[in-house]
């Protein structure tokens, strides 16, 4: 690829250039950036009617999904916090889903506030439970404060045993990120052009690899797995990824057996200006 | 290109907060109410574009919304590695085309419930692959370039490499005439194959341009 084109996460910024800039001179005579470009102005574009698009039931439902996936963590602490955000949120279009009209064929659910949910069942929809579980929160309620000193009990006998058992390693998406993945430090740029990456290690874990992403996180290559928590990039190989400015962000993987058992979030991967 | 289309999210009152100033908010505290909030805010002003986007890939409405749901979701995972230098539009951009042109990609299985899942191949594209795809969309570019008129150019490219429908070529060049953007790219495909010959094979999104 050119040096000189643009990143696709870089298209925002084109947009505020003006046309005599360098980069814009580049984007006037390169069809690939031209492309990018026009794509991206397509993404933006909000009055471009589609035909067969359900554009007011999918933001009812994304709404509603927005919110269960990240409002909706704090539900399972208390439903407090939610209904705080409800009140207080209408500024920041945070608890509008209940008041949600005019979207064809969601019709039934207006004014039934969490029927909303309805108009879209996604066939694998993760949150899906969830919804149902709140829905029947009400007519569960005394089975959940029973289920709950069950809970307790158990977790009290269970808790003295803990010594003797390993800890449980959440696999792949289960784990929150960050939290039990492996624990990346900034990268250290060498002068001669290498780089080394460093990493708090998981305990269980056997082996690491490393993954390089592009600017919009989809992976780019994989780097040699290591059982130690460094890793140090040659400059040719940084340089080969870097030669089409590809890889912008670099993520470890913690390995049991070859299994991928953590990983961290993506950290840039940016060398220092000169 | 007419300018029809506004950058980054402007706020609609006052009261509104900047997008890079929620992006910042929501990656110093993911996990504070503040964080939430900020991410919801956020990606909720987004929602409806992510969904149209996808839209505009599958043409089906569920689909688009299982594209939307994984889009957003993974742009709400990865908020913390999003460090302000670009917009905030351009990054969401980014997961959402990557997202799109591997769901076009996608093996027959995903699609088809009662396929074999033991022989369907990884559908990611091995080292070799990905370098012959690359060395193959520089010689398609350098060859674009010379023997395509600006318009051939951007057809072409909106098609083969966004995998871009034709209609919304035709509508976004504002291509007038019966054929639209397909009289374009027939006749792009044209001069390309006069100078390329065997050199350029049929792309596999390609198939309805």
């Amino acid at each position: 690829m050119d040096e000189r084109c643009v990143l696709v996460e870089d298209l925002g910024e084109l947009l505020e250039l003006p046309l005599d800039d360098p980069r814009m001179l580049h984007v006037a005579d390169c069809p690939r950036c031209q492309g990018r470009l026009l794509s991206y102005r397509v993404f933006l574009r909000r009055d471009e009617v589609l035909e067969g698009a359900r554009d007011a039931e999918a933001d009812a439902c994304l709404r509603e999904f927005l919110e269960e996936t990240i409002r909706g963590k704090s539900a399972a602490g208390g439903a407090h916090e939610v209904g705080e955000a409800r009140g207080a949120g209408a500024a920041h279009g945070i608890g509008e889903a209940h008041e949600a009209g005019g979207a064809p064929g969601a019709g039934e659910a207006r004014g039934t506030g969490s029927n909303i949910g309805n108009a879209y069942r996604p066939r694998t929809d993760p949150f899906r439970r969830l919804r149902d579980l709140r829905r029947s929160r009400r007519i569960l309620w005394p089975s959940f404060a029973t289920l709950a000193v069950v809970s307790a009990v158990v977790a009290v006998v269970l808790l003295r045993g803990a010594g003797e058992r390993p800890p449980i390693v959440p696999r792949g998406d289960q784990g929150e990120p960050g939290e039990v993945g492996p624990l990346p430090a900034p990268a250290e740029w060498l002068p001669a052009g290498g780089c080394v990456l460093r990493w708090a290690g998981v305990k269980e874990a056997d082996a690491y690899r490393i993954v390089m992403l592009d600017a919009g996180l989809a992976e780019v290559a994989r780097l040699e797995a290591t059982t130690q928590t460094t890793f140090t990039l040659n400059p040719d190989l940084v340089r080969d990824l870097r030669a089409d400015r590809r890889a912008a962000y670099w993520q470890v993987e913690a390995l049991s057996a070859g299994d991928a058992i953590a990983s961290s979030p993506p950290q840039a991967w940016l060398p220092p200006k000169r | 290109m007419a300018a029809d289309v506004s950058n980054n999210r402007e706020p609609d009152n006052a009261r509104e907060r900047p997008d890079a100033v929620l992006a910042a908010l929501a990656g110093r505290d993911p996990e504070g109410s503040e964080g939430r909030q900020a991410a919801s805010e956020l990606l909720g002003r987004y929602r409806t574009l992510v969904y149209r986007w996808c839209f505009r890939y599958v043409r089906d409405h569920d689909q688009a919304m299982d594209l939307s749901q994984d889009v957003l979701l993974n742009a709400y995972r990865r908020l913390g590695a999003f460090e302000g230098r670009s917009c905030f539009s351009s990054w969401l951009f980014a997961i959402a085309r990557n997202r799109c042109l591997s769901a076009v990609r996608r093996p027959p299985l995903l699609q088809d419930e009662e396929g074999d899942p033991d022989r369907v191949a990884d559908p990611r594209p091995g080292v070799d692959q990905t370098l012959e795809e690359r060395s193959e969309e520089e010689e398609i570019l350098r060859l674009m370039r010379r023997h395509l008129n600006p318009v051939e150019q951007r057809a072409f490219y909106l098609r083969c490499f966004e995998r871009m429908p034709v209609e919304a070529i035709t509508r976004l060049l504002v291509i007038e005439g019966a054929t639209g953007a397909r009289g374009v790219l027939q006749s792009a495909r044209r001069k390309l194959r006069a100078v390329a010959g065997d050199r350029l094979r049929p792309k596999e999104g390609d198939r309805h341009g």
